[in-house]
């Protein structure tokens, strides 16, 4: 039985009002901690743009705010569903544990699996997989760079070989050694290298490596070897640890577990030992992730600079180069080739040395690698032709634009001279000249300035291409290979189009909404909110973004470019910026979308974000199922509205909503006084808007059989059944149940513009998907050509729309209203694409025709 | 040709100290920056900056005490106040005691930069008065 038809009991009316009060209060109450945790993510996740500076005490407070946000939304929940949810407590103390074990970093290995496939690895997971595969991973997902295939053994899994072997006990013992002449260094070397060589690999562990290397076996009579590479923790990217750690070459997969035990035990070599020690860090902390990467039979191999670490002010990328491995590349000795190349198109080739080559080194396909003679025909000839050189400088620069600075990078070119990614780390520069950075700026003061100060950044940074005014339905192929990507709407075929532009500029668009947040997760700088990009940049001028300090120049300023890839730290890769993405991955992905779905349950709660879209939609279900009007409510706050278009609508006052007192508990739309229902109201009510259209085009006898099904109340007991409205003066919470889908909407509307929002959520539909996803669509290009940031995903929408004036508000409200009548019977009709930008164009049509007030 | 500013950054958060510095250096300031609020106590008695931005809370000295120590030592310097604990009394405080802008973190980089940029270009409207120089510079 609901909490309404207890609450109005005959004979309890007096005590049920202060009741209903209550709980009213608390769904008020649930609401405002709703939009505050929202609000709160949006921002947190707009931070990630680098435009806005935050230190870590920001993400203590951010995780404090968030915490007691989320805990009274659960708290509330069950105040008014009476305990119904109690196990939504539980979810949200496991989701709060997981926050604070980010934000803590507590100094014990990251929480993952013994062994991570190379296609899981990305930057956030540098603590579990060490810098260097994690860089490897990053740039395999994210640029589509060929690299092999391979897995890496976690830091968690060291940790647990270091407690199968007790290295605590020894590592006391070690360093308590009073009277031992022997060097600290030394004698850790001497004992822990040899403890960790000698122990034993967990069995778990060894299964998961055995495991993991089963699934990266190519087979087709090809034995499989692996390079077994050292990943080392560490929490500052300069700690390279180069050449420290031992790295097995050729190792047949059956020798894997042995090669990883050597790579552990490098990390106590008395020169690793020394260097931490001389740069203050705790060696007796130090843990070790290890890649086990799939041996490319190389043709030729290198490394690539992508500035000169001497003297990074020249313009030049340096590529070294060796016919078979690059174990002479890399050791240093022997003879190879070098080449200097220009960094800007079509990068040639300036200078180059080719000395005869004697000497190269090989897989041995017994394992292992093995020195052998150069054949006679390729001594004197390059060890790779300009054509390549070409391509490895392109991706080289491609690789330093997403990683924002100066790249050290191992390469390979395989037997079918494809080129292959082996490793990227930061290549420290010389100490930057003092002044570099007014040089950068001096120079722009050569270049036409095409836009300044115009929107908001949504992602620092520097890019350089033609710009491209994008239309809709372009491929990555069709545009030029260093492009700027300009847009109006920020719609939802762009996010193709992203990772492969040097900018982003829209004239529309929020830093929190969705492309922003896309240019985010592809590193990409971007601009938003412009306005007049697409009319300034409309001809495809080459141009210049600087996104840190909003402006666009036109041509290509190479002292800004130089600027960003010679800063040696990018925002993104400091502590506080990887600590905010891997909280926001336990805070801000929605999971439980479908509320009709089995799924939509407290146990399945991934994030905050979770819990309060679950609290959310079963405290509005909580008022809805039992929305009682019988006579006991006489008097109370609320009334069911009458008009033309019978939309069963009861809304309920909590503050000048209604005026009062309603007669019968019915009101007229006139007697609304909240401003954003009685405009939505108005486009409800709006005359002939899709008289183009014949016979169904009647709105009032479609929506009239449009809000009959289902019924959501027992017919015999005399309720109503409908939709609910809360309403104050400025505010509406309005959740309507057409047919089988569901608009949500939340707005404020008020005198000062900033405070005003509108949040549109919209879901479900009766007929199948391919229909449902049509008619979602066309809604978000709908909302967007009228200002929202919208996000899609499969048909649940969400739109947004912030700080206009409280008249453009009060239009986009009326437009709403339209909207939610006119798309009710679509998904029936959407049978085909073309049918989408045919409701789009139809839609705005009759907006635009249709009499509103203003 | 106009003198360069030297611009002074104290907070004990390093990524701090790290952002404002490339964005000031880019807009041509001369910038040293401190994580140890004594260690920069000590530099300020040395040298003469133009403007101070810095945190509020800190450990000893905090921003407070480094304000009122820069305005003895150097009046004519500007102090701007940034910080994640901004209440009204705070800000009241640090205003009283000579700050000239008070930002509550987190705040847009270009919003700090167009201040600082404004107030760096009103120094420079300043005939420079060589007697003020402070021993050490």
């Amino acid at each position: 039985m609901s909490i309404w038809r207890r609450i109005f009991s005959p004979g309890r009316a007096a005590e049920t009002v202060d009741a209903l009060r209550a709980k009213i209060e608390r769904l008020r109450a649930l609401l405002d901690r709703n939009n505050l945790v929202l609000e709160l993510i949006a921002q947190a996740t707009e931070s990630l743009g680098g435009d806005l500076l935050f230190d870590f005490q920001y993400l203590r407070r951010f995780a404090a705010q968030l915490e007691d946000a989320v805990q009274h939304v659960v708290i509330d929940l069950n105040e008014i569903t009476d305990h119904r949810y109690l196990a939504l407590g539980d979810a949200f103390e496991r989701i709060r544990a997981g926050v604070s074990e980010v934000l803590e970093r507590r100094p014990s290995a990251p929480l993952t699996p013994y062994v991570l496939p190379l296609d899981e690895v990305d930057r956030d997971l540098s603590e579990a997989v060490g810098e260097k595969m994690a860089c490897l991973g990053e740039i395999r997902r994210r640029l589509t760079c060929q690299v092999p295939d391979g897995f890496v053994i976690t830091a968690r899994a060291c940790m647990r070989v270091f407690e199968e072997i007790r290295l605590n006990d020894h590592l006391q013992e070690v360093s308590e050694a009073p009277n031992d002449e022997t060097p600290l260094a030394r004698r850790v070397e001497a004992r822990l290298s040899r403890l960790v060589l000698e122990g034993r690999i967990p069995g778990d562990i060894a299964r998961a490596i055995r495991k993991a290397l089963s699934q990266v076996a190519q087979g087709g009579g090809m034995p499989d070897l692996f390079a077994v590479r050292s990943s080392a923790i560490g929490e500052e990217k300069d700690l390279s640890f180069a050449g420290l750690h031992e790295t097995c070459l050729g190792v047949p997969a059956a020798d894997v577990p042995a090669a990883y035990q050597r790579v552990l035990a490098s990390l106590f070599r008395a020169p690793a030992i020394v260097y931490q020690t001389k740069r203050e860090e705790p060696w007796q902390q130090a843990l070790m992730a290890v890649g086990c990467i799939r041996m490319v039979p190389a043709r030729s191999s290198g490394v690539v600079y992508t500035l000169d670490p001497n003297d990074p002010q020249r313009d030049v990328l340096l590529v070294s180069a060796a016919p078979g491995l690059g174990r002479l590349v890399v050791e240093g000795g022997g003879r190879i080739d070098r080449f200097v190349m220009s960094r800007t198109l079509p990068y040639r080739v300036l200078s180059r040395e080719i000395p005869r080559k004697d000497q190269m080194y090989r897989v041995d396909p017994q394992g292992g690698v093995r020195a052998s003679p150069v054949p006679a025909d390729r001594r004197d000839l390059p060890a790779v032709s300009d054509d390549f050189l070409v391509h490895l400088a392109e991706v080289a620069l491609k690789i330093e634009r997403y990683m924002k600075s100066a790249q050290d990078i191992e390469w390979a070119q395989d037997e079918r001279g494809e080129l292959v990614i082996l490793q990227t780390r930061p290549l420290p520069l010389q100490a930057e000249t003092p002044g570099i950075d007014r040089q950068a700026m001096t120079a722009t003061q050569r270049h036409r300035v095409l836009l300044a100060g115009r929107g908001t950044i949504a992602c620092r940074g520097i890019g350089y291409g033609r710009a491209v005014v994008v239309q809709g339905g372009e491929k990555p192929d069709d545009l030029p290979k260093d492009f700027v990507l300009v847009t109006r709407l920020s719609s939802p075929h762009l996010a193709e189009l992203v990772p492969y532009a040097n900018a982003v500029i829209a004239d529309v668009g929020a830093s929190t909404g969705h492309l922003a947040t896309i240019t985010r997760e592809f590193r990409v700088p971007a601009l938003v909110d412009v306005e007049i990009a697409t009319r300034v940049l409309a001809e495809g001028p080459e141009i210049t973004v600087d996104a840190e300090e909003n402006v666009v120049y036109e041509g290509r300023v190479e002292e800004l470019l130089q600027y960003q890839a010679r800063r040696q730290s990018p925002f993104e890769d400091s502590r506080e910026f990887r600590v905010l993405r891997r909280m926001l991955k336990r805070i801000a992905p929605l999971n439980l979308k479908d509320p009709q779905a089995r799924n939509f349950a407290p146990r399945n709660c991934q994030t905050y974000h979770d819990v309060i879209r679950f609290a959310h939609e079963k405290a509005v279900e909580h008022f809805l199922e039992g929305r009682p009007l019988g006579p006991a409510a006489k008097g109370s706050h609320w009334a069911a509205v009458d008009m033309a278009v019978p939309l069963d609508l009861v809304v309920i006052d909590i503050g000048g909503g209604l005026e009062a007192p309603p007669a019968h508990l019915r009101c007229t739309p006139e007697q609304i006084t909240c401003l954003p229902l009685r405009a939505l109201l108005e486009g409800l009510n709006a005359p002939g808007a899709w008289r183009t259209e014949p016979a169904a085009m009647d709105l009032g006898s479609f929506l009239s059989s449009a809000v009959s099904a289902p019924p959501l109340a027992d017919a015999n007991r005399g309720l109503p059944a409908g939709n609910l409205a809360i309403a104050s003066d400025h505010y509406l919470n309005l959740n309507l149940h057409l047919g089988y889908h569901f608009n949500q909407i939340d707005a404020f509307v008020c005198e000062d513009r900033n405070d005003n929002y509108i949040r549109f959520r919209f879901v479900g539909g009766l007929t199948e998907m391919a229909r449902r996803l049509r008619r979602t669509k066309m809604i978000a290009i709908i909302l967007e050509r009228q200002d929202f940031v919208t996000d899609l995903s499969s048909d649940f929408l969400v739109a947004r729309l912030k700080k206009f004036d409280r008249e453009t508000m009060l239009q986009r409200m009326r437009m709403l209203g339209l909207l939610i009548g006119f798309t009710r019977q679509m998904d029936v009709q959407m049978r085909g694409d073309a049918m989408i930008a045919d409701g789009v164009d139809e839609f705005l049509q009759a907006f635009h025709n249709t009499q509103l007030p203003s | 040709m106009l003198r360069p500013i030297e611009l002074c950054i104290v907070d004990d958060e390093r990524i701090v100290c790290e952002r404002l510095r490339s964005v000031f250096e880019k807009n041509g300031l001369l910038v040293e920056t401190f994580t140890d609020s004594q260690a920069a106590k000590e530099r300020l008695a040395q040298k003469r900056f133009d403007i101070l931005i810095t945190d509020l809370k800190m450990a000893h000295p905090d921003g407070i005490e480094l304000l009122s120590f820069v305005r003895q030592q150097a009046p004519e310097i500007r102090v701007v106040i940034i910080t994640g604990y901004a209440t009204v009394e705070t800000a009241r405080q640090a205003m009283q005691r000579g700050a000239v802008d008070f930002i509550a973190k987190p705040f847009r980089l270009g919003q700090l930069r167009d201040l600082v940029l404004k107030i760096a270009q009103e120094i420079q409207e300043i005939p420079e008065q060589s007697s003020d120089a402070p021993p050490g510079t």
